[in-house]
């Protein structure tokens, strides 16, 4: 090698070195940002699940009938934590009601926040078979009268055929005095239209949360073992005993009355009562007795309607405005304020 | 003499024309009436369409052509996916478009075991809608046997004991009331109708031989005691006036 010749070895090796550094600068800086990409849409996620964990909360509040605008609270995911603020439009039971809900994360003092926003549709929480509807052999007496047909929420007959006024999980229904059952578009007469009426309807869930469609255990906070006073308006009572001498006295709302040996007896029923009774079993609905909406028997030897002359008549405007009611999402939109 | 015989052509031309129009008018009302009749049977036969639209229908069309619509009716009512509510306006109908076919359709209907219970049911009521003879003997055989439908013998049963003047009648319900061979609710059924009848030595006879056999069914004695009670209640009003 000529000694003139030895400098553009050095300066070709030099910018080699100078192109080798800048490429895996280049790359170190590409696989940062990447990392750091990757990073925020890990935390766009986290709070993208606050946000639904909110919209969930939000329809849980509503399905109870706690009407609050705005609603927040934290979580504690395995890795990570975070909170969501939600707010309900118009909040007061209505049949369509928007959350707009906004989850964070707050990772090293940055907020990461994803909004999502549902309407959601109202629903009756129980879709109710019959104006009685009993799990065991069903017996009227007395001058008891069932009605399915549908009523408004004044008693007033709607015009709309409804539903049986009985429904019974077995092949018996007996039809003592001069109690006397219609629906399904038929007037009330003994003996009962065959049509008025429905044997072997499906077998009833064993459980008033069942009935109502809501997870175990999710109605323990109204349970009580005292009766209530008398009138209580739109409420959800849950009696764990029996309860004699009933006086509704223009009640209305969801009354259940279930203990786990399945023996809470509603007896003697004097008074009106507009909503949904869920009762182990119903005994004496007395002359003056009217009870507007839907109830439910669950006692399987058998439940026997009357042997006074009350009436139940079935309303399916009544149910609609229960305290407790089924919310489905009827839409959904993601904000994506992250990429505002 | 020309004139003349252009105005006769004239006159001739002109009451053709006229015939033809009026024929042509009579043929499209009619081709009009058989489509609102389609679009108003389609309408009707869409199960999923709201109730009193379907209702509404119904009644148009039987304006419009009862023949067509009494075939339709009579398909609702053996439509076991039909809803009930329509299918006992359609029985309500085909009597008042023609009340012996109905009568007759109900009839068959109820005669055939493998039909529908649902329509078997509803022209059972038919039948009773329209009648106004003496209690037919069909209807006793019905009664009779225990395989039949038990709504449709529970109906009967109560029909029988409020309307009916046969001379055994007391005695056939207390038949049906003792007899074991029979299903607790047409026992219990049975009980109820005598105690309606005012049949107090055999209700109270046969309402303590309930009570006091534990083998009987638990609804059974649960209603006979209901019975017991209001018998006892009854007694001790007698007893005081």
């Amino acid at each position: 090698m000529k000694p003139g010749q030895q400098g553009v070895i050095m300066i070709s090796f030099l910018l080699l070195v100078t192109v080798l550094t800048i490429g895996v600068g280049a790359f170190y800086a590409f696989a940062s940002a990447d990392f750091s990409a990757s990073l925020r849409n890990e935390y766009l996620h986290q709070s993208f699940y606050m946000a639904e964990a909110g919209v969930d909360q939000g329809i849980v509040q509503l399905s109870k009938g706690i009407l609050t605008q705005n609603i927040s609270g934290t979580l504690n995911a395995v890795s990570y934590q975070g909170s969501y603020q939600v707010t309900c439009a118009p909040c007061t039971g209505a049949s369509n009601e928007t959350l707009t809900s906004t989850g964070t994360v707050t990772i090293s003092g940055t907020n990461y926040s994803r909004t999502v926003r549902v309407v959601v549709k109202r629903s009756p929480a129980y879709t109710a078979t019959a104006a009685v509807a009993i799990s065991g052999v069903a017996s009227t007496n007395g001058n008891v009268t069932v009605d399915g047909r549908d009523h408004d929420s004044n008693g007033n007959l709607t015009g709309a055929p409804g539903l049986p006024g009985i429904a019974t999980s077995t092949n018996t229904f007996m039809q003592g005095g001069s109690s006397k059952v219609g629906g399904n578009g038929l007037a009330p007469a003994n003996p009962a239209s065959p049509g008025s009426y429905q044997l072997n309807a499906p077998a009833l869930p064993s459980t008033p949360e069942g009935i109502l469609g809501v997870p175990d255990g999710s109605l323990d906070a109204y349970k009580t073992s005292t009766p209530p006073a008398t009138p209580f308006s739109n409420q959800i009572i849950y009696l764990t005993t029996s309860w004699n001498s009933v006086d509704f006295n223009g009640s209305s709302g969801v009354l259940i009355c279930h203990n786990a040996d399945g023996t809470a007896v509603l007896q003697n029923i004097h008074g009106n009562f507009k909503g949904l009774i869920i009762t182990d079993d119903l005994i004496h609905i007395n002359g003056d007795a009217s009870l507007l909406g839907t109830v439910v028997g669950m006692k399987t030897g058998g439940v026997t309607l009357g042997n006074g002359s009350g009436q139940v008549n079935y309303s399916s405007q009544t149910m609609s405005n229960l305290p407790i009611a089924r919310y489905t999402v009827s839409s959904w939109e993601d904000v994506r304020n992250d990429l505002l | 003499m020309s004139g003349m015989i252009s105005y006769r052509v004239h006159l001739f031309l002109g009451g053709w024309l006229v015939c033809h129009l009026l024929a042509a008018s009579v043929l499209f009302s009619a081709e009009a009436g058989s489509r609102d009749f389609d679009a108003k049977q389609q309408s009707l036969m869409n199960r999923t369409r709201a109730y009193e639209l379907r209702l509404q229908d119904m009644h148009e069309m039987a304006g419009l052509d009862p023949d067509r619509t009494f075939a339709l009716l009579v398909s609702i009512i053996k439509d076991p996916e039909d809803n009930l509510p329509i299918k006992y306006e359609a029985a309500h109908q085909l009597f008042e478009l023609n009340s012996i076919r109905a009568k007759t359709l109900f009839q068959d209907l109820l005669e055939t075991r493998e039909a529908d219970p649902v329509a078997r049911r509803i022209a059972l009521e038919g039948l009773f809608d329209g009648k106004s003879g003496p209690w037919p003997e069909k209807f006793g055989k019905i009664l009779a046997d225990p395989g039949e439908d038990p709504a449709i013998r529970q109906y009967l049963l109560g029909r029988y004991a409020r309307d009916s003047q046969d001379p055994s009648k007391l005695n056939r319900l207390r038949e049906f009331a003792s007899s074991k061979s029979e299903t607790p609710g047409f026992r219990m059924n049975a009980l109820f109708w005598l105690e309606d009848l005012q049949d107090n030595d055999f209700v109270n006879e046969q309402t303590h031989k309930i009570l006091n056999d534990p083998k009987e069914n638990v609804e059974l004695r649960k209603n006979a005691t209901l019975i017991a009670g209001r018998m006892a209640q009854k007694e001790k009003a007698k007893d005081s006036s």
